[in-house]
């Protein structure tokens, strides 16, 4: 989702400005090093595509319909580094002309969707096929990359919005986690179903392939990794203490949380919030499991038809 | 879209007033907000006159609003009941009046500079090319994208015996699957066709490769 103008607060904006911009300036080192150069037409028409997919609603169950993010797809197409620019530079037109996120909010939103989507849907997707040129591996990791994306983004707004003193983690935590497991598995689906068809249609194009320079490969892992820790880190912290606020401790040993604490008025105050917590907890960490094994199954359905390793697509 | 005549600064006006509306404090830590109240009663009133001065200006900023506080409601609700049982009022007002405050000034910026003025804008505050050009050839196929696929969804509702693009994930997930995923693919493959065409276009008009 879009961060709006007016949630976060100042320490917050600057401080997901400056590492989205650090990602950006160091995604696009490394993806200098490609052979094939990316004209600024090119990545533009991309970007000019996704906000066109992300006008295309699915009509999910009676009421309401979702559409696609796309980072991973983009991602995927022309390598992470790139892919980050796509679609921060899809964010800075949807927050500059359509007020759709906000501006201080743009280097979280940048990050949330662009830096997570792109980083975490690529690595994932490369580490499933491991190098290889099999397009079924290629796409299952990219649907379970696409799902992994969506709850390490969900987590990143989670913490930005609590920083910025809105909410206490350990409450909007769970509550995010669970709902953008049901969407995450939406956006993994959709990201298989297009990438299903390219791979078909255009085995030639770049989502066949994992041509990437080292170093961009090494950078979007790094990334994948620190996204994944901090997914089990968000997953873990209900378990870890009565008061689910592993994550809210450590940004506080780190100086930046030093906010008092918000005091549940009433009977909440004692007891409800730990019990709460702990079935909130619960009730997360079945969405993740459940998610997660989701998303691969789809992964698998999808790509059932598509060669796999060493193969050739006969047509 | 009448031409902006210094957009860098108009941009950097624009955006630093969105921020500065975005960031006065809500009162969420128990701080005084009347002070805070008067910065956005001011810097709406200057939206609104900015945005009055053009046709169609009080459409936009009805539209930005009604577009944005639904959302800054549900992010501002659980705020405000966490917030001291006497500030819960106070807290909510303030967040929905930060959130709609900035949200005009964003809406007066985007509609007084228009998407050639923004991207002006961009690079006369020295905004690295590598980003802008992106951006430029990003708004030049916008429109056209839009349309084509709002096309292929006219073209689906009309084969669709129950007159709809998709049959929904709910009913018919393998056909819902895909379906969308051959919508969107030759989408992609089109924005990739013409983005080629319009790369060689500029090359044969004498652009550097």
């Amino acid at each position: 989702m879009h961060i709006p103008d007016g949630f976060v607060t100042a320490p917050v904006a600057a401080g997901t400005w400056l590492a989205a911009g650090a990602l950006l300036a160091g995604g696009l080192a490394t993806a200098r090093r490609r052979e094939e150069p990316a004209p600024a037409t090119m990545l533009g028409s991309l970007a000019a595509f996704i906000f066109a997919a992300q006008m295309i609603n699915v009509p999910v169950a009676p009421g309401t319909s979702g559409h696609l993010v796309g980072a991973t797809l983009v991602a995927l197409l022309v390598g992470p580094g790139r892919g980050m620019l796509v679609m921060a530079v899809v964010l800075a037109i949807q927050a500059l002309l359509f007020q759709d996120g906000g501006i201080t909010a743009l280097g979280a939103n940048v990050l949330d969707m662009g830096a997570a989507g792109c980083l975490v849907g690529w690595g994932v997707a490369s580490l499933v096929s491991r190098g290889s040129d099999s397009p079924r591996a290629r796409l299952a990791g990219a649907v379970l990359g696409a799902f992994l994306a969506t709850l390490v983004g969900a987590t990143l707004v989670a913490l930005w919005l609590s920083l910025s003193g809105l909410y206490p983690l350990g409450g909007i935590l769970p509550l995010v986690l669970v709902t953008h497991a049901a969407i995450g598995v939406l956006e993994a689906a959709l990201t298989g179903a297009v990438l299903v068809v390219l791979l078909r249609w255009r085995p030639d194009l770049p989502a066949a392939g994992t041509a990437s320079p080292a170093g961009e490969r090494w950078f979007a892992l790094a990334g994948t990794l620190l996204g994944v820790a901090l997914l089990l880190a968000a997953f873990a912290a209900p378990f870890a203490s009565s008061l689910p606020d592993g994550l809210e401790a450590v940004a506080e040993r780190l100086g930046f949380a030093a906010r008092e604490r918000v005091v549940l008025p009433g009977p909440l105050a004692d007891y409800g919030v730990p019990a709460l917590a702990r079935h909130a907890g619960l009730a997360t960490a079945v969405a993740g499991v459940l998610g997660t094994a989701l998303a691969a199954v789809l992964g698998w359905l999808i790509g059932r038809g598509l060669p796999g390793a060493g193969e050739r697509i006969h047509r | 879209m009448r031409e902006v005549g210094r957009p860098g600064v108009a941009l950097l006006a624009g955006v630093g007033a969105t921020a500065l509306a975005g960031l006065l404090p809500a009162g969420l830590r128990g701080e005084p907000v009347l002070p805070s109240f008067c910065a956005w009663g001011l810097l709406a009133v200057a939206a609104l006159a900015f945005l009055s001065r053009r046709a169609g200006g009080a459409r936009t900023a009805a539209r930005v609003l009604l577009f944005a506080l639904p959302v800054a409601f549900l992010l501002a609700a659980p705020a405000a009941l966490l917030a001291p049982p006497g500030r819960r009022a106070i807290v909510l007002a303030a967040l929905l009046a930060r959130a709609g405050t900035a949200v005009l000034l964003a809406g007066a910026t985007a509609a007084l500079l228009g998407p050639p003025g923004i991207v002006a804008g961009l690079r006369a505050l020295r905004v690295p090319a590598g980003l802008v050009d992106v951006m430029e050839a990003t708004l030049a196929s916008l429109v056209l994208l839009g349309d084509e696929a709002r096309a292929m969804l006219r073209a689906r509702r009309a084969r669709h015996p129950a007159g709809r693009p998709f049959a929904g994930l709910a009913g018919a997930p393998v056909d819902t699957v895909r379906g969308y995923g051959r919508l969107v693919a030759a989408l992609l493959l089109r924005a990739l066709a013409r983005a080629e065409r319009r790369e060689l276009a500029r090359r044969a008009r004498g652009g550097a490769p």
